[in-house]
């Protein structure tokens, strides 16, 4: 079986927050409105064979502002995926991600990062500012019996940022996972992950280990749930430049002290999600609190977030789809406040002719970060026209 | 095949967290790393073997003995040690005999790893009568 499909879309956009990184010691990023115009193609299909399987998915898209020619460049995303059965109840799964972006968030913006594993992908970043990131990924599954199965994997993942100012990271992932199917509609499981994150640029790094139960139930063939909790022990060490008192400031002749921490800590992980689907709509809840490797500023971070979606296919020519998303970062052992990051948009296409569609984006982002002074708030529109010859609407791609 | 030796970093820093990153950090760069979290044990081992380091990172700042008389005591040992000094206050190259302000390179707190990885090459790859770049 094989089935790739298309798109191609040139756009004029229009952001009134973009924010390139600024230097260390100033207290508020600059943010400049922009406008200009974007070209972007896309593909997404997969291929399957008697023991194996391949997808792919590659989204791409250059931009060229008129006044900000600075912030010009492009996003690229690209996914790709392996299966192959080794034996009878044996199989491998090699997963890549990678991309590239200029645009806070990237392209991913538009949509709600619900899984919590997906730690080098670009969420919560405060600049527009290159960043680029990897992640690998290799599991080995194996279906013991129909009701239990076993599996074992690890993944490594970069993410380097352009801006000298930004932490980069490099980390990997060791995970063991078993499930067990109760009835047809609903499994249990287990799992053990260990993390590790090393920031480069800065002295930092983090080790995780999460341990965590897992309950899944098709209530019926439109309702699904899925929930996870267990507990993370963190440990982070890192540098913290803290303010000296004045009197002793005057007598030394410095303002500022850099002191080292290391914070072992036992923190609660949830993950939850339910989906709803009709005939022609869906719609998602997700709530997750869990751990991050932040943004560059912010290093090792409880994360707390909640996405809700809704798509809508069918009112004769139209398909819409709306995403609203809560998170919050709060820096485990770094001396700072709280990030807070709310966000939303909508993205409708319009089918014009037969493989055209008028497409139509708008997001807005607000974030502010306590003590830092950084905030954004900033609406970001597109309008324009895409061919895809494909019967999957663009707003759900 | 001729075996090349790695070369031996004595790290001196009473702050455990920051010991331990520095560490890390050194390792990764490709350096063997001993590490002390006092200066009396840093002392001790720096005497039963002088040769074996071929530099030595060590906080200024430490509360057992001072960094500078640490230094000065190793100094005395092996004249040619090559040495970064780190603090968070101020430190004034210039006041060292001039013989030796060419194996020492101060770095003041807080530093990122790119300059510890600078200030080290700089002072493993010039020759004691070549004054490291600064």
């Amino acid at each position: 079986m094989i089935g790739f499909r298309f798109y191609g879309e040139i756009t004029g956009v229009y952001d009134s927050g973009l924010t390139p990184a600024v230097a260390s010691g100033q207290s508020n990023a600059v943010s400049a409105a922009g406008k200009g115009l974007e070209a972007g193609a896309g593909l997404i299909g997969s291929r399957a064979w008697r023991h194996s399987k391949f997808s792919v998915e590659y989204k791409g898209k250059y931009r060229q502002y008129i006044n900000s020619p600075l912030l010009n460049g492009s996003d690229q995303f690209l996914a790709i995926e392996y299966k192959q059965l080794l034996q009878r109840h044996l199989s491998v799964d090699l997963k890549e991600n990678l991309g590239t972006s200029t645009l806070a968030n990237g392209e991913l913006a538009y949509f709600p990062v619900t899984g919590t594993n997906a730690l080098a992908l670009p969420t919560n970043e405060l600049f527009d500012v290159r960043t680029d990131y990897l992640q690998s990924s290799v599991d080995l599954l194996w279906d013991a019996t129909p009701q239990l199965s076993v599996s074992f994997g690890g993944q490594g993942f970069l993410v380097r940022r352009e801006s000298l100012a930004l932490a980069d990271l490099i980390g990997y992932t060791a995970r063991s996972d078993v499930a067990y199917r109760l009835t047809r509609h609903q499994t249990i499981s287990a799992s053990y992950n260990y993390v590790a994150f090393n920031f480069q640029r800065t002295f930092a790094d983090a080790n995780l280990q999460i341990a965590a139960l897992g309950y899944a139930i098709a209530f019926s063939r439109d309702w699904d749930f899925s929930a996870q909790a267990g507990a993370i022990r963190t440990e982070t060490r890192g540098l913290n430049q803290i303010a000296i008192d004045p009197a002793i400031a005057a007598i030394i002749g410095q303002n500022i002290a850099t002191v080292s921490f290391l914070r072992k800590a036992y923190l609660p992980v949830v993950e939850a999600r339910l989906t709803r689907r009709w005939n022609r709509s869906q719609y998602m809840l997700a709530y997750s609190r869990t751990v991050t490797p932040g943004n560059g500023v912010y290093l090792t971070s409880r994360q707390s977030m909640g996405t809700i979606s809704y798509a809508y296919m069918g009112y004769r020519r139209l398909a819409v789809r709306l995403n609203g998303e809560y998170a919050e970062l709060s820096p485990l052992g770094q001396a700072l406040g709280k990030y807070t990051n709310w966000q939303g948009g909508v993205r409708m296409t319009y089918t014009l002719a037969r493989d055209v569609f008028l497409e139509l984006d708008y997001e807005h982002r607000y974030y502010t970060t306590q003590d830092l002074g950084y905030r954004r708030d900033s609406t970001r529109l597109s309008l324009g026209l895409a061919f895809s010859p494909s019967e999957t609407p663009l707003a759900f791609w | 095949m001729v075996a090349v030796a790695r070369k031996k970093i004595l790290l001196v820093e009473d702050e455990l967290p920051l010991l331990q990153l520095v560490e890390k950090y050194l390792r990764r760069l490709g350096f063997d790393v001993e590490t002390h979290s006092t200066s009396a044990g840093a002392l001790r081992s720096f005497e039963a073997g002088p040769a074996d380091y071929d530099l030595v990172v060590a906080d200024l700042g430490m509360p057992d003995l001072p960094g500078d008389t640490l230094l000065t005591r190793m100094l005395e040992t092996r004249a040619d040690l090559r040495v970064v000094i780190c603090s968070g206050s101020p430190f004034f190259i210039e006041k060292l005999p001039e013989a030796l302000r060419r194996q020492v390179v101060f770095l003041q707190k807080p530093f990122v790893p790119k300059m510890l990885a600078e200030a080290v090459e700089r002072l493993l790859t010039h020759s004691k009568n070549e004054p490291p770049a600064v």
